[in-house]
């Protein structure tokens, strides 16, 4: 079964089962008037609506009975009191009018006398107080005159898009009125697979039942926004979100931004959050770099679209997302239930998702040209207008922001790395993976202690070193995916200790527990040749602060503290396992 | 698809939709002998019975179908 039908079974099991608020849930009555078939659909709108964690009481009219329902103010609907009442009209109605009709002349009016109509029935609906929401049309297949229909109300398809238009237009001064447009969900998923006649002739369906989901999720968003389900804030990673590449190991050159497709996928994504930010949003950056390194990327990169100021709050650092997103908001006064969390990692993505659930977190493609598509799809940017105020939104916000001054909190995120299911596989060199563990030696800039960039030929040696040298990798997987090879250490044996003449980690693996990984394989390995303890060097470059204290948080003594290089020493015997959440 | 396997496969659907673990899909079965097999869920069974068996169903079968037989006839007709 296909997830869209999938989808629709168990939203009408869902929406058949509730009976009644849970808790200290709100209620919002619902008033469904149609002129389609409603059971099916009405059932579908009720679980839609409860996905927001409010119990949907719902009157459902007789299908045909709106001008009935609207007009006789003391109709059950108007008893009923709705909140808001989702006026449901099909083009297949409308299209029956017009089969009617056989004169060129009422033809051509048909658009027009039907909006009247509509509006009619809006207006005396809208006057219980409610809002009103009603559908406009999805675009029907028969043209009559292939192109030129689009010209003419004497074609079914031309005298549909004007509907539409006027339609729109009429709502412009109708405040308490809005559209659930069902013309750009049959456009986005195609008119041939969203309609199906089959359904309509035997059960008066307005479409196929696996678009039910996503025209009732459409409306319960219309009419949520309402009660101010709005999202203000949009907060950004940046490696591989904003660009191809890390720009900590890649640098300002080797980060993919502009130029080729890829790099134009990115601009084109910033491009696009660019105009979210021009609609109103606030635009944050969350991300795990050095400050410096990836603010300079917004000053320097000539290919970025956002710059500095188009952020209002910048922050980088290596501490994990869910205290940064909750400094954002503590800095913005904005609720985290306004949040929308864009990053590129599945890992990023859900350990949020777990430690901040009112924030929202739209699944992201691993191919940046989809990004877009992906926000957009997410129904997460529900609207009720645009105003200037809007347009200068985040400018003020950036303002205001950077008068805020505030410490972050650390959280404890060890409950979630048990259950991320890490797997890895620590030893000694292999052969094979010589080029790659020189890749990486290469490439790693933060997570690097000594910065020696052993060479390729040099890693050989480090294979083969027997009882005087030898090189550990290691690679990690978690539930997600796997990383690959991701830290290397190479070390030489002096005077009967272990020397750490490189170690280098991604970036991508921070604070999961590799590095603790590593440091008990060491100590292993010193008791394995009986060897005294290990010793180790932290020599500082521009780039790698990150790892001046690496060597503390194992237990080791400073034996030397020098403005640039601090060496250190632990005695194996002094040396405490640690626990760690990868098999 | 033996004839026997589609009954097998259309009791699954049937149990599914009409929420009874106690129907058994017969030939001579009817809409009427079933609690839960009103217009509606038929529209529901029909959609699902597509799915499963990766077939169209067109308009005369969905709602021109007598009995079970009927439907799993034109199934066969399909060689699903």
């Amino acid at each position: 079964m296909t997830d869209e039908l999938q989808q629709y079974f168990k939203m009408q099991r869902i929406g058949s089962r509730l009976t009644g608020p849970i808790e200290n849930q709100q209620t919002v009555r619902i008033a469904v008037v149609s002129d389609h078939a409603p059971q099916q659909f009405t059932l579908v709108l009720k679980a839609a609506i409860s996905e927001f964690g409010v119990f949907p009481e719902v009157y459902e009219a007789d299908y045909g009975t709106a001008a009935l329902e609207a007009f006789d103010l003391n109709s059950q609907l108007h008893a009923f009191a709705p909140d808001a009442v989702i006026y449901s009209i099909c083009v297949q109605k409308f299209r029956d009018r017009y089969l009617e009709i056989h004169t060129p002349q009422e033809r051509e009016n048909l658009p027009d006398q039907y909006l009247t109509e509509v509006l009619g029935v809006i207006d005396a609906l809208a006057s219980s107080g409610a809002t009103v929401i009603v559908n406009n049309f999805a675009l029907p297949i028969e043209r009559q005159f292939g192109n030129f229909g689009l010209q003419t109300n004497q074609s079914l398809y031309g005298s549909t898009v004007r509907f539409n238009s006027l339609l729109s237009q009429a709502l412009r001064s109708r405040k308490s009125c809005d559209i659930n447009d069902v013309m750009y969900l049959a456009n986005r998923v195609g008119a041939e697979q969203f309609f199906d006649e089959r359904l309509w002739l035997s059960a008066k369906y307005p479409c196929s039942n696996r678009f039910l989901p996503e025209m009732t999720r459409s409306i319960a968003r219309a009419v949520m926004v309402r009660k101010g389900r709005v999202t203000k804030v949009l907060v950004l990673d940046l490696d591989n979100t904003l660009w191809g590449g890390v720009i900590g190991d890649d640098g300002l050159d080797g980060i993919r931004l502009g130029g080729d497709a890829e790099g134009e996928a990115y601009t084109a994504f910033q491009s696009y959050i660019k105009s979210l930010r021009d609609r109103g949003y606030v635009l944050a950056v969350c991300s795990k770099n050095n400050e410096s390194t990836a603010i300079e990327v917004f000053r320097k990169h000539p290919e970025m679209v956002l710059r500095e100021e188009d952020i209002a709050v910048f922050v980088a650092n290596w501490n994990d997302k869910g205290s940064n997103i909750e400094y954002v908001s503590r800095v913005l006064n904005l609720g985290l239930d306004s949040f929308i969390f864009i990053d590129d990692m599945p890992f990023e993505r859900d350990l949020v998702r777990s430690r901040l659930p009112m924030v929202a977190v739209p699944e992201m493609p691993e191919d940046p040209s989809g990004y877009v598509a992906a926000i957009e799809r997410s129904g997460l940017l529900e609207s009720t207008g645009f105003s200037e105020e809007d347009h200068r939104r985040n400018l003020t916000y950036r303002e205001e922001a950077l008068r805020t001054t505030e410490q972050i909190k650390y959280g404890s995120i060890d409950e979630y790395l048990a259950g991320l299911g890490m797997k890895s596989e620590c030893g000694i060199f292999q052969k094979d993976d010589i080029p790659r563990v020189a890749q990486l030696i290469q490439r790693s800039n933060q997570f690097n202690l000594r910065t020696q960039r052993v060479s390729e030929s040099q890693c050989l040696a480090y294979l083969n070193g027997g009882r005087d040298k030898f090189g550990v990798q290691v690679r990690l997987s978690d539930r997600f995916g796997d990383y690959g090879l991701i830290a290397v250490v190479c070390c030489d044996v002096v005077d009967n200790d272990i020397f750490v003449t490189e170690l280098v980690m991604s970036c991508r693996v921070l604070k999961r527990g590799v590095e603790s990984l590593i440091m008990n394989f060491l100590f292993n390995e010193c008791h394995r040749r009986g060897l005294n303890g290990v010793r180790g060097e932290y020599i500082g470059t521009a780039k790698n602060a990150l790892v001046k204290d690496f060597y503390t948080q194992f237990g080791f003594s400073l034996t030397d503290d020098g403005e640039k290089k601090t060496k250190w020493y632990l005695p194996r015997s002094e040396y405490e396992m640690r626990p760690i959440f990868i098999n | 698809m033996t004839e026997a396997d589609i009954y097998q496969k259309l009791t699954g659907i049937f149990r599914d939709i009409f929420l009874d673990d106690t129907i058994v899909a017969r030939p001579e079965m009817t809409a009427a002998e079933v609690d839960r097999w009103d217009s509606l869920s038929h529209i529901d069974m029909m959609m699902m019975v597509e799915s499963a068996f990766d077939v169209r169903i067109p308009t005369r079968v969905i709602t021109g179908m007598k009995n079970v037989s009927e439907l799993v006839a034109y199934l066969m007709s399909k060689k699903v």
